[in-house]
Parts: structure tokens; sequence; C-alpha cells
């Protein structure tokens, strides 16, 4: 489960960065004042425009960053309060998230284990579960620099996963991937929904957001514009296309900020 | 604390399977001074021997060469006299490399010789050219010596007549103390530049590294503290600056003691100095030393969006730590309790002591107390740094 209140965040940006945007504020809100929740055993989908938002409050719900204002509370923890058990509860994963080349598979996931406070059998077990449904065993004891990027996304997927976290984040978890190799993250998915987990992700291509989603939240600027269902979604659209109704929600935003 | 060791063990292994960094930290400064020791002390001896046993081209010029000074340079070894007579030309010959060296006698030495006078040869050489004049020279020191002997005969003088005094003299500092007065400084030198690129690569990739690679967001969505994660790689970037240090001066006293033709004076020092006790006093020395600088090079790592720039970054900080170390090499710059303050430029003084054996403990206490110090500050700012959100993920 995760909620969240009023969240606001806002970045100090220096003189490069004011020219590169052409502001003259010294401040930026990255997120600005949205309300969400995301349940167990559905799948909720953030989609919006590169620059919206999206990586900025799924940081902020992993703790990475921290709230300039409002509340995120994840399994019940409060993440300004609590970071360290909100950590615990959740995994995270991004398309770009890179391993350790010169650990191996093995090395890398037990590694990870144990910061998640795992030691002995019960780790021991875990691992060679993943290991087996990911079918990671032929190259689980070669330096990861030199697998595939398919056999890392596996790697990735296993440490994401192996402290069996009761919320998983996923921040474009495909951008940059092949299609088999996104195949992978789409299973990895749809099989957390089916253990009851609490799964967000954050998107920009529509068509994936359409495969996976039970809820679904469009963000622009920062803010939310559309937040429901993905059922009532299909139901009120006025374009016949998907793609082309997040379109015109989010020019319909930019014409009424005009 | 058990966090910490995880992260400290596989930063450990992660950091010696990068063949960049190994090389930095073990292969160059274990092998630099024995490879160095070994072709220095190896073309120099071969061509000290070639300049002292080679065939040297000697012109013998005047209308009258004693006989006595010609037996003289005959029983000279390895010499081809060649005869000038009153010809001038060997000048030419000695500047153009084609004689090695011309005597001249004038025509008044003999007579001169005779009457009690001082008689003068000419000796011409290149000092360019190695040996040419310590091996004239010694064989006309024999010939002037004989003629002096035949004087004081003839004038019924002892030889202990002409000389009413000698000096014996005893120098009461010991070897240490002299081999401390010029090593000693060249040390300290070495172990803080080694220990300041030791631990260089190992930040860079641990830090920076974690960014360039897209690791960062992986480690910190572990329940683990930051500040835990700091320290874990802290304790491996410190380790590694401290081994090559070591590794360094490991690498001095083999290549003293086994590399080329050093006097056994000196390698017999160079054991009394390896006590087990200046290597204890050296490391404690060194870990807040090595903290001091991962406090420099962590938050310069953590800022830097890539190795490049990073590098770029460090390379100038690395002629200011270089800089202070030289002062060591400096004579007449001693541990004072102003210089015990200064950071690097302390520790360079007080080792240079420690090997002399001439350590003051009370300046040697303010050494440790301002390397504490500083490794604390370090410390504290780069913890500072790692928690500020913007730097973390700055990219």
């Amino acid at each position: 489960m995760i909620e969240i209140q009023d969240l606001i965040k806002t970045f100090s940006l220096n003189k490069q960065q004011k020219r590169k945007l052409g502001t003259r504020d010294g401040q930026i809100k990255a997120v600005d004042g949205i309300s969400l929740t995301c349940k167990p055993g559905r799948i909720f989908s953030l989609l919006g425009p590169n620059g919206a938002g999206k990586t900025t409050t799924l940081r902020l719900i992993a703790t990475i960053l921290q709230p300039t204002s409002g509340i995120i509370k994840v399994s019940g923890h409060d993440v300004s309060k609590d970071g360290r058990a909100v950590r615990g509860k959740i995994g995270f994963l991004t398309g770009t998230t890179g391993l350790y080349d010169r650990l191996t598979p093995d090395e890398l996931v037990t590694y990870f284990g144990k910061l998640n406070g795992m030691d002995g059998p019960a780790l021991e077990r875990r691992k060679q579960d993943l290991f087996h449904t990911l079918e990671i065993f032929s190259f689980s004891n070669k330096r990861i620099a030199e697998l595939s990027t398919g056999m890392k996304q596996k790697v990735s997927i296993a440490r994401t996963m192996i402290h069996d976290p009761e919320v998983v984040v996923f921040d474009e978890p495909t951008a940059g991937l092949d299609v088999i190799t996104a195949e992978h993250i789409i299973e990895l998915i749809r099989q957390c929904k089916d253990d009851g987990k609490t799964v967000i992700f954050s998107s920009h291509i529509m068509s994936e957001v359409d495969l996976l989603c039970d809820d679904l939240a469009i963000i622009h600027e920062g803010q939310i514009l559309y937040d429901g269902t993905m059922d009532s979604f299909r139901e009120q659209m006025v374009n016949s296309s998907l793609t082309q109704e997040f379109i015109r929600i989010v020019n319909n935003s930019k014409t009424q900020a005009q | 604390m058990k966090e910490v060791l995880h992260i400290a063990r596989k930063e450990f292994k992660d950091t010696v399977r990068d063949k960049r960094t190994l090389m930095a930290m073990i292969v160059v400064p274990l092998l630099l001074f024995p490879v160095i020791f070994t072709v220095v002390s190896g073309l120099q001896s071969e061509s000290m021997e070639k300049a002292m046993s080679r065939e040297l081209k000697v012109a013998v010029a005047g209308s009258q060469v004693p006989s006595g000074l010609q037996a003289q340079l005959e029983s000279g070894r390895n010499l081809r006299l060649i005869s000038f007579g009153q010809d001038t030309s060997y000048r030419r010959y000695v500047r153009s490399d084609s004689l090695d060296a011309a005597i001249t006698v004038p025509p008044d030495f003999q007579s001169r010789v005779d009457n009690m006078q001082t008689g003068r040869l000419q000796l011409y050489y290149q000092s360019t050219e190695e040996g040419v004049e310590q091996r004239l020279t010694a064989l006309l020191d024999q010939y002037k010596a004989k003629l002096r002997r035949e004087r004081l005969a003839m004038l019924d003088i002892s030889e202990e007549a002409i000389q009413p005094l000698q000096v014996d003299k005893m120098d009461m500092a010991t070897m240490q103390e002299k081999i401390g007065k010029y090593v000693g400084g060249f040390i300290p030198y070495i172990f803080i530049i080694f220990c300041f690129i030791g631990a260089m690569y190992p930040a860079i990739d641990l830090f920076t590294g974690e960014k360039e690679r897209g690791t960062i967001e992986t480690i910190l969505t572990t329940p683990v503290k930051r500040i835990h994660i700091l320290t874990g790689k802290m304790s491996v970037v410190v380790a590694t600056g401290i081994i090559s240090a070591l590794l360094a001066i490991v690498g001095l006293f083999a290549g003293l003691n086994f590399a080329g033709t050093l006097p056994a004076q000196i390698t017999e020092v160079t054991g009394d100095i390896l006590q087990p006790q200046f290597i204890l006093l050296l490391l404690s020395m060194l870990i807040p030393l090595t903290i001091f600088f991962a406090g420099i090079l962590i938050p310069i790592s953590i800022y830097a969006k890539s190795f490049k720039e990073a590098q770029s970054i460090i390379t100038p900080i690395n002629i200011l730590v270089i800089l202070p170390g030289i002062v060591g090499l400096l004579p007449g710059v001693e541990l004072t309790l102003q210089t015990a303050l200064i950071p690097v430029v302390n520790i360079a003084l007080a080792t240079k002591d420690i090997v002399a054996g001439t350590i003051d403990y009370g300046l040697l206490a303010a050494v440790y107390g301002s390397l504490i110090l500083f490794a604390a500050l370090s410390v504290a700012f780069s913890v500072r740094y790692f928690g500020r959100e913007t730097n973390i993920l700055r990219a």
C-alpha cells in the first residue's frame, strides 16, 4: 500500500539550470501537490511526458529524495520519519539501473540480500528460487560484465526481488530494452500483482500502460490530470485511441494554463 | 556495524578486481623502486667500470720529458702514450675526442725540480669524459710522492717533520642518523604520494563509478543507512591508500637491499630502520593521514558526474599534496610546534626524525592531534556531502 497526500518537492536551481529553463526563479516545483493511493494486488501506472515529475515522485517513495512537504506512507511507514523501514518493504527497478560489473550474479544478489537484513539458509533458499524461476543458474558465476543485456536484466530483477518486497517501484522499467528483454519485466510486473504486491510503475508508453495497469494517474508539470481506474478511463475516452486520448488530456491542460 | 562490514567487504572485492586500481595500488608502488634502482645502479656501475678500465690515449708533449716521469706514466695500466714532442696540435685532438688527454712538460721542468723549485705540468682533459682526470691525477700523484721522498732524503728531513699536525676525525653521528637525514626525507615523500594515488582510484570508482554505472539508486534503496554506506566505502578507500603506501616502502627497502650494488653499510642501516617499532609508528600516522585524504577525495567523487570529471578535479589537488611532501626533502626545515600542525608537512618532517631516531615525543603528539583533527573535519564534510540529495543524484 502506498498513500500519498499533498506531496510537494521543490529543487533549487543553479545559474546554468535557470538559463536552460529560461526562468528567474531560484526554485522549481518538480512535484506540485499530488495525492494518490496504490493498493495491494493492483498495478498502478504513473503516465506522463518527459519532465512531468514521474521519476521524482518514485524517488520520493523510495526515500532517495526527501519531500519538501506532504506525506508518503509505504505499508504504513512514513518515508520522512522511518525511511529505513520503508526501504525494507520496497523493491526499486529502473530501465537504466546498473549492476556491479566485477561481481558475479551470485555475489551481487547475495550482497543485496544481506543489505536487506537477510542471512543464512533463508537467503540461500530465496536466491535459489529466484535463480530457478529466472533461469540464471547457467551464468550465475560469470562476471556481470560478460553478460548480455537480457541476462543482466534478469539479474536486476533478482536483485529487486531478493527480499520479497511488499511494494515494487518501477521507473520506466522497459526504457532502452528490446521487446524480448522488456517481456521479462512485463512478466515480473504481472507476477507481482498475482502475489498480492503493490506495484507502481511509470511510463510514457500508452500501450504498455494499457497492457498492464489497473489504476492510472496522468501527471504533467508535477500535477495530476487524471486519477482513476483504467476501466473508467476507457469508458470516458473522447478519442478512439488511448495514445490520442493521453495527448489530448495533456494538451488540454496546457491550453487551460494559458 | 554488520552492514558496514558487508559493504566494505563487497567494495574491497570489487576494488581488487579492477585492473586499473590494482596497478595503482599494488603493482606500481611495489615495483617502482626495485626497477629504478636496478636500472640506475646497473647503468652506473657499468659505465663506471668502463671508464676505469678502457684504454686512454694520452699525448705527452715537450722537448724534454724526464725519464722518471716517462717511466711513471708507462707504469699506468691501459694507457697508450703518444709522444708529441714540440707539436702543439694535441689541444685540438683532445677537444675532438681523438685523444683522451694530454700532458705537457715545459722545457724548464727538470731544472726547476732539480733546483728545489716547483715543477709544473699541464694536464689537458675534458671533465665530461668520466674517469680520465682521476686516473691520470692518481698516476701523477705517485710521481709527486716519489719526488718528495727523494728531496726529503737529500735534505735529511723525516716525513713527520713536515707534517706537524694530523687530525683524526671521529663522526659520532650514527649511520642511522646520516641515512635518516637523506633517505629520511625521501621516505615520507614516497608514502604520501602513494597513499594519495592509492586512495584516488577506489574513491572515484566507489562514488563517481556508482553514478556512472547507474548503481547508486540500487544501494540507496536498501535499508542500510547512508552513513553506514559511506563508512563502508570510506574504509575501503582508506585501506587501499594505506596498502599502497606500505607497499611503496616495502618496495623501497627491497630495492635498496636486493637491486643494484649499494655499500654494505646502507643495507645494514636500512635493516636497522625497518624495525617493527618504526612500522607501527608509521602506520599510526598513515591511518589519520589517509582518512584525511579520503575525506578530500570522497566529496569530489560524490560531486563528479563522470570518471573524467573527477580526475580533472583531483589532478591539481595531487600537486597540493606533493608540494608539502617535498618540504621533507628540504634541508633546514625542522619539526617545530608550528610545522607539527600543518597536515602533510608535519608527517613528512616527523618521519624524517623517526628514521633518524631523534623524534621529540611531545611534537609527535602534536602531529597526531593535528592529523586526527583534520581527518575528523574532512570526514564530517564527506558525511554532510553524501547526505545532500543534489550531489548524489547530480547527473
